[in-house]
């Protein structure tokens, strides 16, 4: 009761707008959730506040306010630690699975659209290496389907002739395309769902909003490579895979 | 005396659990008595005590709850867990143990341990 009163009665003077703006400063570069970030922003004003009381003067307050910057050191710093220790905080496996989730999702995509012709030319060579060792198996078999499962992707969305591939290879594509995008579109919402609930780090925040948008180009079309580099590129696979095969068959032989 | 931080940042969690055995403090009233217990020789920069207290309780070892202080005004009061307390056990189990080594290699002669050795009071 007393100390109500004395709240009521006495109450404080507002927080210097210096030491109020250094609080907003550490509390937005921490970037985390917005209760978080209110309830370190509670405290640190609060801290302000006890250090304060009693000096009553102008420049006393000042002077004040500068020692307890500069104890408190630099906000960059003091942002990254807190936000260490409050992550630690949060029981983090959720936020660390939906994280490798998202992460999962997105490379699905890029397998599913196809990112690069580079990365799918290593992809041939790992298949074909693959091959090279299992010789011809189902695991080979599976291996090469797996990799022109990819240019399969390719020349539908960077108009190929799809004539030129086997049905084996189409059904592979549909399969894994399907996945690929519900992976994708389960990362992406996962993604969103840590943003929302633990609060945003730069890297969530781009894989958030970058992968939609790279999705969107490539599906327009807008960021197509060549496609008779893919053409090119798909033939020599054709050549290459039996070629590899028959060398590791005459071999064991 | 200005210490060197990282002598500073390995007894400060130690140094934080044992004032917190005393009763629940919010983070001022918590730097301000560790300084006066320790005649102004542990003082915890403000940059790193905020930090300190999350990470241990992060780690279990004290539980933070908002209730309002004697002035009225609500702050954030940190008290020590079992967990906690178990820490601080060892701890200064260990710290006895390096003060001891350490008191050796300087020439220093050692502070007779309060359990003592071989009968020893």
């Amino acid at each position: 009761m007393r100390g109500r009163t004395a709240t009521t009665l006495d109450a404080p003077p507002p927080i210097p707008e210096e030491a109020a703006a250094f609080v907003a400063r550490v509390t937005r570069e921490m970037a985390s959730g917005r209760q978080l970030a209110e309830e370190v922003r509670r405290e640190s004003l609060g801290h302000f506040e006890d250090a304060l009381e009693g000096i009553e003067g102008l420049e006393e307050r000042a002077a004040a306010v500068q020692a307890l910057l500069r104890d408190f050191g630099d906000e960059n710093l003091l942002a990254a630690l807190i936000r260490r220790g409050k992550r630690r905080c949060e029981k983090g496996t959720p936020a660390s699975l939906l994280g490798m989730a998202m992460a999962g999702g997105v490379f699905c995509l890029a397998i599913a659209l196809g990112a690069n012709p580079e990365v799918f030319t290593y992809v041939s060579v790992l298949a074909w290496s693959v091959g090279l060792v299992l010789g011809p198996s189902l695991a080979a078999h599976g291996a090469r389907a797996v990799c022109h499962a990819l240019w399969v992707a390719r020349a539908l969305f960077f108009e190929v002739d799809p004539d030129s591939v086997s049905d084996f290879d189409v059904t592979v594509l549909r399969a894994m395309v399907q996945r690929g995008y519900i992976a994708a579109a389960g990362g992406l919402l996962l993604g969103l769902i840590v943003t929302l609930r633990y609060g945003y780090t730069p890297s969530i925040m781009v894989m958030t909003l970058l992968v939609p948008l790279w999705a969107g180009l490539i599906s327009e079309g807008l960021l197509r490579p060549s496609a008779r580099r893919v053409e090119i590129l798909y033939g020599l696979s054709e050549l290459a895979v039996p070629a590899c095969g028959t060398a590791a068959k005459g071999e064991s032989v | 005396m200005k210490f060197e931080r990282e002598l500073l940042k390995g007894v400060a969690p130690m140094a934080v659990l044992e004032v917190l055995t005393r009763e629940p403090m919010y983070g001022y009233q918590l730097s301000s008595i560790l300084a006066e217990s320790s005649g102004e020789i542990l003082n915890l920069g403000r940059g790193s005590l905020y930090p300190l207290l999350y990470n241990l309780e992060a780690k279990g070892y004290v539980k933070a709850k908002e209730r309002a202080a004697d002035s009225g005004r609500k702050r954030r009061y940190y008290s020590i867990t079992d967990r906690g307390r178990k820490q601080l056990a060892e701890s200064r189990k260990q710290w006895a143990k390096l003060r001891e080594g350490i008191d050796l290699l300087f020439g220093d002669t050692p502070q007779k341990p309060a359990l003592g050795r071989g009968g020893l009071a």
